[in-house]
């Protein structure tokens, strides 16, 4: 297996210096993303878990190239991508791709589903209207909506119908690497079920690489094979499943898997 | 001295322009003192919006078309909800999102010493120490000085605190707690929980928990009702439902836990997605969804909850046939 994606180092600290601060020459740095590296393989799933301002969003900014690193570096196929420019950049645009965590709120509320997805197709070269339609209806195929939806607007479809055209945008332009933020937990259970088979069904068959972003670990058990836990900025741990959820004998990794609400059948 | 609460046949209707929809249909729950009640379904399936009808804080559009909600007073007889301020001085209700539910502009303590001077007529100076009391109670660390801080210095975990001694300030026999836990970290929402129960355990309060998560009602609650589509589907006890639901809805719902799946095969799933309140199937409810379906389930009106044994209801007509088929996780 080959790496896709090895981030070295990596620092990205925000100011947080009050005027109050400055004028008594102090400088403040909150330290978001603190001495990260890690790799992630070609085709595996990794999980990134850790609790609200551990650093999981501003990592998956960083990897977007959405946040500049303070130091660092992050690179995807041996390519550094802070010197991406120009078409290597719109390339790499295109092969990393995420899913967000608010299916409503990430889609344009004034255009409908069909549009939202044939925009995607316009930016990337496709400048036939019949061939973008075609291509909009295999992909509803894929997530397994109906092609009707194309008419609708957000407002007009359910939760799991909008995280369905999220994921749909996420993989029409053919992505290698998926991030997913928190890309199941805004959904009901029966939902979130679905979703999760969609993602992993799709994993199987497009050979996708996902980091899978987070707070819930009984998705991340099911869903990945690696997972990394974060907290104050920094990876605590880094293991697979049985490391992670029987043997770590890290402080904040134990906690972590023993507040998990379980179900517990076992003592009826 | 703790009350029991009853709730018979709550209807809620909403009058729209194109006709009448029931967020919730003949909703009935009856909570022992010091029970802890889990109300379990997805979002629009009507837990939120009868817990308002009981606390009396439904939106204007909304009103109870029929049902009775009954607590029982101190000599154990019980009030009828006519007597409106009876429900609403004895029962609190604490939110999902504790931000949008605390002043940004009063400090955390006043908050919480408000309805103390409001109610029990206490002066400022008692409400205060009442109020540093009951934050001690809620696990507020170095409470006399935190009495004067604002919502903006506290996590969302402190803030869920707050509430949570504001809501017991007056002494409530029945607190309802519409997911308090959903917006918050696991770790916290571990401390939250243990929270409730502590509390419960030494004040004797009945607590009914809203929430879509059957792993917390597995840690927290002694009974559960499940909600779908505006009715409930089945009531048992929380090992019972757990071990053996004897609902479809609820065995799909158990089943989808990410928690409890194997990874090598795909996650057992509900197929569909919930009816709209104004395109109710007729029928039961689950019909659309539901793998168990036979032609009797087609009837004109949902079948109605039945009594399974003492302590248990199920509004599924093969409910016996699932008992037999001793439905697995496999």
């Amino acid at each position: 297996m080959t790496e896709i994606l090895k981030v070295e180092n990596l620092n990205v600290h925000f100011k947080r210096s009050s005027l109050l601060d400055l004028m008594r020459r102090k400088k403040l740095v909150t330290k978001a993303i603190d001495a990260v590296s890690f790799e992630v393989e070609r085709g595996s799933c990794i999980g990134l878990v850790g609790e609200s301002g551990c650093g999981k969003s501003t990592l998956s900014k960083a990897i977007l190239r959405l946040i500049k690193p303070t130091s660092g570096s992050i690179f995807f196929e041996n390519g550094n991508i802070q010197e991406l420019k120009g078409t290597s950049l719109f390339d790499y645009r295109r092969r990393v791709q995420m899913i967000f965590q608010d299916p409503l709120g990430s889609l344009n509320p004034r255009l409908t589903a069909g549009e939202v997805l044939e925009e995607v197709f316009y930016v990337h070269g496709v400048r036939k209207s019949a061939n973008r339609k075609i291509l909009v209806h295999s992909l509803l195929d894929k997530v397994g909506l109906s092609r009707d939806v194309v008419d609708r607007r957000p407002g007009a479809l359910s939760g799991g119908q909008c995280q369905r055209i999220g994921i749909a945008r996420a993989l029409a332009v053919d992505p290698d690497l998926i991030i997913a933020d928190e890309a199941a937990s805004a959904l009901d259970v029966s939902i979130q079920a679905q979703i999760l088979n969609l993602l992993r069904d799709l994993r199987h068959d497009m050979g996708l690489t996902m980091i899978f972003v987070s707070h819930d670990l009984g998705v991340v058990r099911y869903l990945c094979d690696d997972i990394i836990v974060m907290n104050r900025g920094q990876i605590v741990e880094r293991g697979g499943i049985d490391q992670i959820f029987d043997k770590s004998t890290n402080p904040y990794t134990r906690s972590l898997v023993e507040s998990m609400p379980g179900l517990h059948r076992q003592d009826y | 001295m703790m009350s029991k609460l009853i709730i018979r046949d709550l209807t809620v209707e909403i009058v729209t322009p194109s006709g009448p929809i029931f967020p919730v249909e003949q909703f009935s729950l009856s909570v022992e003192p010091g029970e802890i009640v889990g109300l379990v379904g997805e979002s629009g399936s009507g837990k939120t919006m009868a817990m308002r009808a009981v606390v009396g804080i439904l939106p204007r559009s909304a009103h109870i078309a029929s049902g009775e909600i009954l607590l029982s007073d101190a000599d154990n007889a019980f009030v009828p909800s006519s007597q409106q301020s009876h429900l609403r001085h004895n029962i609190a209700m604490i939110f999902q999102n504790p931000t949008s539910y605390l002043d940004p502009l009063m400090s955390v303590g006043k908050q919480v010493a408000e309805p103390l001077r409001l109610h029990q007529g206490l002066t400022r100076k008692e409400a205060r120490t009442e109020a540093i009391e009951l934050f001690r109670k809620v696990g507020i660390h170095d409470a006399e000085r935190q009495f004067d801080v604002y919502p903006h210095h506290f996590s969302g975990g402190m803030k869920q605190r707050v509430l949570i001694a504001a809501a017991l300030a007056c002494n409530p026999k029945v607190l309802i707690a519409d997911e308090p836990t959903t917006a918050l970290d696991v770790t916290i929402q571990k401390q939250i929980l243990e929270l409730l129960c502590r509390l419960r355990d030494e004040t004797g309060i009945s607590i009914i928990f809203i929430t879509h998560d059957l792993g917390v009602v597995s840690q927290l609650c002694d009974t559960v009702s499940v909600l779908y589509a505006a009715r409930i589907v089945e009531s048992a006890s929380t090992i019972e439902l757990l071990n053996a639901p004897l609902h479809p809805y609820s065995l799909g719902l158990i089943r989808s836990q990410p928690e409890s799946a194997q990874r090598d095969r795909p996650l057992p799933s509900i197929p569909g997605q919930p009816p709209a309140l104004n395109a109710m199937p007729s029928g039961c409810r689950f019909l659309p969804r539901c793998e168990f379906a036979i032609q009797a389930c087609k009837q004109p009106s949902p079948p109605p909850l039945v009594q399974t044994s003492a302590v248990r209801s199920n509004a599924c007509l093969r409910w016996r046939e699932l008992q037999t088929l001793g439905l697995n996780y496999d």
